[in-house]
This record gives structure tokens, sequence and C-alpha cells, in this order.
């Protein structure tokens, strides 16, 4: 009963150590790291599709989309040409992190002017 | 029963105090007095011979700074900004005022990394792969300084069998597959764990009492 007690109470204090995350980022630095270190096609769609599975997983769970992934996929679908989508996640980002608002007004105004 | 359960949780909480040194609230006063919400991470400041660190390292930045509350603007495409203006080292903006990337991206708070270490050394019996890291973080309001801590950590990559020959193969194969990243990553969590949270965070304002900043580093220049 009593060793109970004691495990009971080491594993809420693991717990509340291990759930203070506020983001869900998915394999987000290792993909990143193998596009930076080969910088080649096959790498950057890999990473492309680790932002795609963290955006649909965050908006399931109860973890949020971190700072900076709206809009770094954002950026990737402007170098694809594919300008409408890319400043609709822009806009998303924005919508999400009040901080970002001069930032994708300034990409989208560039965005716009090039397109 | 009870009495047992009392003696582990002050136990708990000596180990978490243990570490002796000043609260968050007397090493950086300036973050609490001027709450910065957003971080700009410039191109790091690379004083290593290794060319490739600065965009390796870049890649465990966001993620310690985010969960500490602050908002991070994404890196790579800070990184290509810079990149397509022809700046690829952080140390080519020395002469930027802060102010300029209040305008240019609307952050209130920039980040300087210098990569100070990034090596793997051999010695006769041993080896080991050391990264070293300062962060600075500068108001983009005041110019000044808020926030600036290093760290370094040493992973050993010595093997023990006994016989020096084995050992001695051993050790230069380990230390010569060891990725640097893990190693960058634990730097780059400890550093930001003495930066007081930000206003995503859920302690936001209230970790003023918190120690946790070993004396030494904090007045040390990067």
């Amino acid at each position: 009963m009593n060793h109970k007690w004691l495990i009971i109470l080491l594993g809420a204090l693991l717990l509340s150590a291990c759930t203070s995350k506020i983001y869900y980022w998915g394999s987000y630095e290792n993909t990143l790291y193998r596009y930076n270190k080969e910088p080649n096609e096959a790498n950057l769609s890999k990473h492309k599709a680790e932002l795609e599975m963290i955006i649909n997983k965050s908006s399931k769970g109860k973890r949020r989309v971190p700072p900076g992934i709206y809009f770094e996929l954002g950026m990737i679908e402007a170098r694809l040409g594919n300008i409408a989508r890319s400043i609709e996640l822009l806009n998303l980002e924005k919508a999400q992190f009040p901080e970002a608002e001069v930032v994708v007004n300034n990409t989208i105004a560039r965005l716009e002017a090039s397109s | 029963m009870k009495r047992i359960v009392f003696i582990l949780v002050f136990i708990i909480c000596l180990s978490a105090c243990q570490s002796t040194g000043v609260t968050k609230q007397q090493a950086f006063p300036k973050v609490y007095n001027e709450r910065p919400q957003s971080i700009l991470v410039l191109p790091a400041i690379n004083k290593t011979t290794a060319a490739d660190a600065a965009s390796l390292y870049s890649t465990t930045i966001a993620q310690p700074l985010a969960e500490a509350g602050y908002y991070v603007f994404s890196i790579p495409y800070i990184d290509a900004y810079f990149a397509n203006e022809g700046i690829i080292d952080g140390a080519q903006l020395s002469e930027i005022p802060a102010s300029r990337y209040k305008e240019l991206f609307g952050a209130d708070s920039v980040l300087f990394v210098h990569i100070n270490q990034w090596d793997t050394n051999y010695y006769v019996l041993g080896g080991n792969v050391t990264v070293g890291a300062t962060f600075q973080l500068v108001s983009t309001r005041t110019g000044q300084i808020l926030w600036q801590y290093h760290d370094t950590v040493v992973n050993d990559t010595s093997s023990d069998s006994g016989n020096l020959l084995i050992d001695m193969i051993s050790t230069a194969l380990t230390t010569s597959v060891v990725d640097y990243v893990p190693i960058a990553r634990t730097v780059s969590q400890q550093i930001v764990r003495t930066l007081p949270v930000g206003h995503y965070h859920k302690n936001f304002n209230k970790d003023q009492g918190e120690v946790g900043v070993s004396e030494k580093s904090s007045h040390d220049r990067p």
C-alpha cells in the first residue's frame, strides 16, 4: 500500500515534467537538419511533408502548431510557384501569432509584386 | 507513511534548488522590464573552423525558444532572407542597429548566437566531441542586451576495454561518427533554460525567483 502511494506520486511528478510542451513538433528538427546538411529536392520534399504532418496532427491533438511552421511551409510553396497557397499559409501564421503581422504583411506584398 | 512522502517531496525540492546561483530576476532584470514577445534569431556567428556548424546548429534553436513561450520567427526563412542579401554569418550584421529588425520584421528582440566550439579532440587514450555557444538577446527598442548566457557540452567518446590498442581504435571510430547535433541540442536547451519565459508559457511573469542561473556564467562575456 505504501509503495503504491510512492509510485503514484513519482509517476505524477515525472508526468508533470513531461507534459509541459506547448507545441507539437513531430520530427521537425531531424528533417530540417537533413535538408540543411544535404539541400536536395528529396530532402526538401521530406521536410515539406513533415511540416504538413505537423499542421494536420496539431489540428487534431491538444498541442498547437509551433511558431514559424505555417510560415516556413508557405515559403516552400512560394518557391514551388503556388502563390495562392503560400499567401493562405502566411495568413494562418498571422492569425495564430499576431507577432508575425509585420513580417507576414511585408512578405505577402513582395509575393504579390513578383507574381 | 506521511513522513516518507514529506521527505521525498523535500528531497525533490532540494534537488531542484541545489544549483547555487542567482535568481532570474537578479540576473536578467531587463527581460522582466521589457517583456519581449518575439525573438528573431540571426544567422549564427561562427567562431569555429567547421564551415557547416552554423547551418546545422540553427536547427536546434527554434524548439527550446518557442517552448519557453516566445514567438520565434521562422529560422530557415530568416537565414534565406539574409543569404539573399549576401549575409551568411551573423558577424556581418554587427553594424546594423537593432531597431532595423523591428521595422523589417516586427521583432521585439534579436538573438545573436555565437558558436564558440564545434570540435573533435583526440588524445592518446581517449577523445571527445565539444560544442559550446553563447546566446545574446538584444532589444530592438533600446539596443541593449537583455539576456546572455553560454554553455559548453563535452561528449566523452573514450572507450575503456582495458586493451590499449583496441581502445585507441574504438575511440577513433566512435569519435569520428559522433553527430554534433544532439550535443548542440543539449547546449541550446541548457542555455535557454536560464531565459525568463515568454508570454505563451504558463509561468510567464512568475519565474523571477527561479534559481538556475550559475553566477559565473551569467557574468562571463562571450
